[in-house]
């Protein structure tokens, strides 16, 4: 994914670091030139002293007393029959040029940069070695790319800042996007976004409202449906039952048997699908207090003793940590029927289902162990889907329990996991709880 | 018995009217709040079964009128409305008992049995639960057809359990409904006292949840 922040950044230091150095090589090239000619000016300056003064051995050795070694000037002056009056290093032979004016020579490898003057009187010559002209250009040069290339790395840090900082309300805006989907508040807030992207937002926005919207329409046609349903279901129960009365020593009194049977399936769904649409509602005020989890494990088996005992199931507690956790009563007490209600269905008569309750240092674990088939791994993540049943023909149920039980936890703030024993077949059902305080 | 049906839904009504004809009761139906105000001002029942959604107004707003004119006839709230908050509402205004749509008609004949003999007084002594009965001026217990006079703490034992039927109850539980405070209890006593009451009236009087407590089944059928 290509990061705005990145690219803005990358871009920007791009360009400066270009100019910077476009500019840099600019500055130096006419420092360089302007070097030249300042020392160019100087050997002039140099040989015009020497050259209109009458006495020219006494000016020339002041001048040649005051010059500077590292300079490495030389200065040849000569009479007008071109004999030498006076050299201020013999050793470096430069030819004697006949008009004023600028040359280069050569002279024992090493390049000489000349000013001939040639007056009426005398021609002076003043020499100055290549090398050290350069030397000093170059550290003209760099004395004026220096700060240039300095302030390119202070750049860099100035752009990453500049950039992070105009790209700050789009993070913040992720942040909210990502609160508002599971909290309450729908819309985005659309203060300190730039204009360029607060159309985004708006259109964002709209959608947020419509799904919301939508989400609840849902949840309302779940439930009013359920509702809607309870009546003709009611009225065909006591149908069925009237007709069964009067069927009563009849041979067609068994049709009625079947026909019970699936009646009473449906009155089980709607109920679950009921439960669902309570477990789901957002807008439910439900009552979270501290609970003691032993007495709710407790009230969710007297819910289904009667089921454990008509299977020969032998159902209990093996442990019971003393331990509150923060939930609503009843929201628990169905969590944990739930579970309950499942560990007993699916597993085989006499057999076994244990409830456990431990606490660690600030959770409250509640395992509830059974006896059964277990569920393949791959499957495992799947039965918290609506309506999903691993083993359809198995047993009836209404393949909601697991998605109550989601519900509920996330309600609870309570993690659930299913996974399969490992001491033997059999599932492991375990809720994590976050203890209350006491 | 003579029974008052307020139930707006003509599917309902008429079955229920004939399920509970079928069972021998005699049934008034009437299917808005106004009708069945006037009802039972003029005539007298057992009972009223009473919907919650009525066309006119709340089965809630019937049963306040009722209240309010001091009639004592009992009341049953038959409702598709399951949440705790209008469970508790009914209860409060003065309803006898709850029971959400869809039901069973056994299920509805048992609850109108439990709230009339309730209501009939003789009773006030007695109490009931499952198969067991208990009575409080006697300490006499009755399960399937076995009847023992019981010593106190083995009643209250009984008692406690009864009182909260359909609920487990520890042994720390049961203890405190027992033995007063600072009384010394023995680590065994509970379970001394469930052997007696077990040797008398069977095994199956109090049911033992490993791990959990005991309990005396509720059950309404």
């Amino acid at each position: 994914m290509k990061s705005l922040r990145w690219q803005l950044a990358a871009w920007f230091v791009g360009l400066i670091t270009i100019i910077g150095i476009l500019g840099g090589i600019g500055t130096g090239l006419v420092s360089l030139n302007e070097e030249n000619g300042l020392l160019d000016d100087q050997l002039r300056q140099i040989a015009l002293s020497v050259g209109d003064t009458p006495s020219a051995a006494g000016e020339s050795s002041r001048i040649i007393a005051g010059a500077n070694p590292d300079d490495r000037i030389v200065i040849h002056i000569l009479d007008n029959q071109l004999s030498t009056i006076r050299n201020s290093d013999p050793g470096i032979q430069i030819p004697v040029e006949d008009d004023t004016g600028f040359t280069d020579h050569v002279s024992d490898d090493v390049q000489w940069r000349t000013f001939t003057l040639v007056t009426e009187y005398r021609v002076v010559q003043v020499s100055q070695e290549t090398d050290v002209r350069t030397e000093a250009a170059f550290s003209s040069m760099l004395n004026t790319i220096l700060p240039i290339a300095l302030l390119i790395p202070l750049s860099w840090i100035f752009v990453g800042w500049v950039v992070s900082r105009l790209l700050r309300p789009l993070q913040s805006l992720a942040v909210s996007l990502r609160e508002s989907q599971t909290g309450s508040s729908v819309k985005l807030n659309s203060k300190g976004i730039p204009s360029e992207v607060a159309p985004l937002v708006d259109a964002m926005n709209d959608l947020l409202v419509r799904q919301h919207g939508l989400l609840e329409f849902r949840q309302r046609f779940i439930s009013d449906a359920a509702h809607q349903l309870r009546t003709p279901l009611t009225a065909l129960t006591l149908q069925m039952e009237n007709l069964k009365q009067a069927l009563r020593g009849k041979s067609t009194a068994t049709l009625v048997q079947h026909m019970e049977k699936g009646l009473a399936r449906m009155s089980g769904l709607l109920g679950q699908l009921l439960k669902l649409a309570r477990a789901e509602d957002p807008h439910l005020q439900t009552q979270a207090a501290s609970v003691e989890l032993a007495d709710v494990c407790r009230a969710s088996i007297a819910d289904v003793y009667e089921m454990a005992v008509a299977k020969k199931i032998d159902l209990g507690i093996t442990a019971d940590a003393k331990v509150l956790v923060r939930g609503d009563q009843l929201d628990l007490a169905m969590l944990f029927g739930n579970l309950l209600d499942n560990a007993i269905r699916y597993t085989p008569a006499c057999g076994k289902v244990d409830l456990e309750i431990l606490a660690t240092g600030n959770e409250a674990i509640v395992n509830i162990k059974d006896t059964g088939p277990g569920i393949p791994d791959d499957a495992l993540d799947l039965v918290f889907n609506r309506f999903y049943r691993h083993n359809p023909s198995a047993t009836e149920g209404s393949g909601l329990g697991l998605s109550i039980v989601a519900a509920l936890a996330a309600r609870c703030g309570a993690d659930v996991k299913l996974e399969n024993r490992k001491d033997r077949s059999g599932l492991l059902a375990q809720v994590t709880f976050r203890r209350a305080a006491t | 018995m003579r029974i008052l049906l307020v139930e707006d839904d003509p599917m309902i009504g008429a079955s229920l009217r004939t399920g509970l004809l079928a069972n021998g009761m005699a049934v008034d139906w009437i299917l808005n709040g106004a009708d069945a105000i006037e009802a039972l001002a003029t005539s007298v029942y057992s009972i009223v079964l009473l919907d919650l959604g009525l066309p006119d107004m709340t089965g809630l707003d019937v049963l306040k009128a009722v209240r309010n004119s001091r009639g004592r006839t009992p009341v049953l709230i038959v409702t598709a409305r399951d949440d705790i908050h209008s469970r508790v509402t009914g209860l409060d205004l003065g309803a006898d008992d709850y029971i959400v749509k869809p039901f069973d008609l056994n299920e509805l004949l048992a609850r109108i049995r439990a709230v009339t003999r309730r209501q009939s007084g003789h009773s006030t002594s007695k109490i009931e639960c499952g198969e067991v009965i208990l009575d409080m001026a006697s300490h006499e217990v009755g399960f399937r057809g076995a009847t023992h006079v019981l010593p106190a703490r083995e009643f209250s034992l009984l008692l406690g359990l009864a009182e909260r039927a359909g609920t487990i109850l520890s042994r720390t539980q049961l203890e405190e409904k027992i033995y007063g405070w600072g009384e010394e209890v023995e680590s065994n006593a509970v379970d001394v006292l469930i052997f007696y009451v077990r040797k008398k009236f069977g095994p199956d009087i109090i049911r033992n949840i490993r791990g959990a407590g005991w309990m005396i089944p509720k059950d309404l059928a």
